[in-house]
């Protein structure tokens, strides 16, 4: 009787001293310290408990088993990212037109004027590039 | 969206759509075409049945806005006129060029127009995003890529500061609408240290495009190494945009927390840019120095928060914005296909080569030095007083004390001038365009120095 006594007065000391937060925190840090030892101690015994081979035919790269040719950084052609970056472009301008997609009934014609203005502009923006011919995919061009 | 809507978005849709249509027009008429754009915008802005149009949501279609779309256009215009030669020797797309500079025109009178937070973002980078690709234009020259990285990377950490103190203002207000986020801020809102915090890295944002001294380090490497006219530009049009803001949509001097931060960047932009712009032989990088010093008398005008040292801050801009535009012109005037005049050695002997040119010069470096017959001396005059009325004893004694300094500086490069030279001349005589710019620049420091009662007039019926 005593004992627990003394106990709850030293949980109730405890607590006045950590706030609620605190005890969120101890616990917390006793679950990263629980998770960084089970995945160090898992790889440690991986590492010593596991048998390793050494051969030309592992250090390859896996490619879907087809055994690799060639370099790892060929030159990529000019085209290719000519036409990257004008698919993140009008990729991004999807964002603005799903967005008026989603209210289009609330926005009424008011919406539908100012969406046209802007895929009307996206347009000549892309007029534009195929005139200046950077839609032409090859060297000849350009 | 209503018709008088439209009507009072008129001149801002005629810039957008000349931006977008000069794409389409052949090399040889497309600078031109710009210049027309940007006139057409700066007639419309004052058409007469423009003056009922109603505000829209974002952009204030108000005296000042329109005074000031008035002043970025024929900045712009003045900068299509001043690259016609300079482009035909360094083969620059020309219609890349003029749209780019009409894009930024647009976004310097959708900053300058702004009653919100969110148009306030869109035009600062609407404006900054065309100077990215107009700084490296010159795609031959290595100081031109190194410039426009230079602008690039403060420039996205600007933005991120800017979108970050927007996000900080709204949590604390409540509201995107520019007046009323000042007013909540003043009456201290219930986040009171929030909203300060967001005022704060919005100044920051504002002070690393008018480059005021700590955040002023990309200033003379991205002058020295953009096209002469593309600096021009960045000199007086876009640090004109952000001062207009400041003095007409957002009174930063009311909220009183911030007036010892723009006392600090006032005066250390004066300390520090004087002392930079002494020992500089390069003709771009004192201008670039001397232009932080410039922008922390601005900084005067913004702290006296009352109609008086508005007016005297908007006059400021115009005889500074006139005498860098003419200034970097001439720079880009005198070059050659080997590059431009921008060391002193090469200015040496200019006024026996083209002395009119080296008249011009004079004229300008002085009106900057603030020598009396001048536009500069009244600029400074009126804004000096302004700033002493309103109590910034200390601020002012340190003004006069830099710009005392500074006409040692400015005086360098003007006796190398009348000095008699060797240097083989590169240039050719200057071209129409040139000289309407030049010469309006020079007519408009010396009207505005004797007979400043007009244009002060002018002022004072725009300035809310």
């Amino acid at each position: 009787m005593a004992s627990e006594n003394i106990s709850t007065e030293q949980l109730a000391g405890l607590d006045a001293l950590m706030s609620p937060l605190g005890w969120d925190l101890v616990a917390f840090a006793l679950y990263v310290g629980l998770a960084c030892t089970i995945v160090g101690s898992l790889l440690l015994a991986a590492r010593f408990l596991g048998h390793r081979t050494r051969s030309p035919l592992k250090g390859q790269p896996y490619e879907c088993g087809v055994e690799p040719s060639g370099p790892a950084r060929p030159g990529y052609p000019v085209p290719f990212y000519l036409t990257a970056i004008f698919f993140v472009v009008f990729d991004v301008e999807v964002a603005f037109i799903a967005s008026w997609a989603v209210a289009y009934d609330l926005l009424g014609w008011q919406g539908l004027a100012q969406i046209a203005f802007f895929i009307i502009t996206l347009l000549i923006a892309l007029f534009y590039l195929w005139r200046r011919g950077a839609l032409d995919w090859g060297p000849q061009r350009r | 969206m209503t018709g008088d809507m439209l009507l009072a978005l008129l001149p801002l849709l005629v810039l957008f759509i000349g931006s977008v249509s000069v794409l389409f027009v052949p090399e040889r008429q497309a600078l031109v075409y710009g210049v027309v754009c940007a006139l057409l915008a700066a007639v419309l802005a004052w058409w007469p049945w423009l003056s009922v149009a109603s505000d829209t949501p974002l952009v204030s279609s108000g005296f000042f806005a329109r005074g000031c779309l008035t002043l970025w256009a024929l900045l712009g215009a003045a900068t299509c006129l001043l690259s016609e030669r300079y482009r035909a020797s360094r083969q620059f797309a020309a219609p890349e060029f003029a749209a780019l500079v009409l894009f930024c025109v647009f976004g310097m009178s959708v900053l300058s127009a702004s009653t919100s937070l969110v148009s306030l973002f869109l035009g600062l980078e609407a404006m900054t995003l065309a100077f990215y690709v107009l700084i490296a234009f010159d795609r031959g020259n290595t100081t031109g890529a190194e410039a426009g990285l230079k602008y690039l990377l403060p420039g996205f950490l600007a933005s991120a500061l800017l979108a970050f103190g927007i996000a900080l203002v709204y949590a604390a207000t409540g509201t995107f609408v520019l007046s009323d986020t000042v007013a909540l801020t003043v009456a201290g809102a219930s986040m009171h240290t929030i909203a300060l915090l967001g005022w704060t890295l919005i100044l920051a944002a504002i002070a690393f495009k008018a480059s005021l001294a700590p955040f002023h380090l990309w200033t003379p490497d991205v002058y020295q190494g953009a096209p002469a006219p593309v600096a021009g530009l960045l000199a007086s049009g876009s640090k004109g945009a952000v001062f207009a803001l400041l003095l007409a949509s957002v009174p930063l001097a009311l909220i009183a927390p911030l007036r010892p931060l723009l006392a600090v960047l006032a005066a250390l932009s004066m300390i520090v840019g004087t002392f930079a712009a002494l020992p500089q032989t390069n003709l771009k990088r004192m201008l670039a120095y001397s232009s932080v010093v410039h922008m922390g008398y601005m900084v005067l005008a913004v702290l006296t928060g009352h109609q008086v040292g508005f007016e005297a801050g908007m006059f400021y801009l115009v005889s500074y914005g006139a005498a860098t535009v003419a200034a970097f012109g001439l720079v880009a005037s005198l070059s050659g296909p080997s590059g431009e005049p921008q060391n002193y050695a090469a200015l040496e002997g200019l006024a026996a080569r083209s002395p009119w040119r080296a008249a011009l010069l004079t004229m300008l470096l002085l009106s900057l030095a603030g020598f009396p017959p001048l536009a500069g001396f009244m600029g400074k005059f009126v804004l000096f007083s302004a700033a002493l009325d309103a109590g910034y004893v200390w601020l002012v004694v340190l003004a006069l004390f830099s710009s005392l300094v500074s006409c040692y500086y400015y005086l360098r490069p003007v006796m190398r001038l009348f000095r008699s030279g060797q240097t083989a001349a590169d240039h050719g005589p200057a071209n129409g365009g040139e000289r309407l710019v030049l010469g309006l620049c020079g007519i408009i420091l010396v009207i505005a120095g004797i007979y400043p009662g007009p244009i002060l007039r002018m002022i004072a019926a725009i300035v809310p």
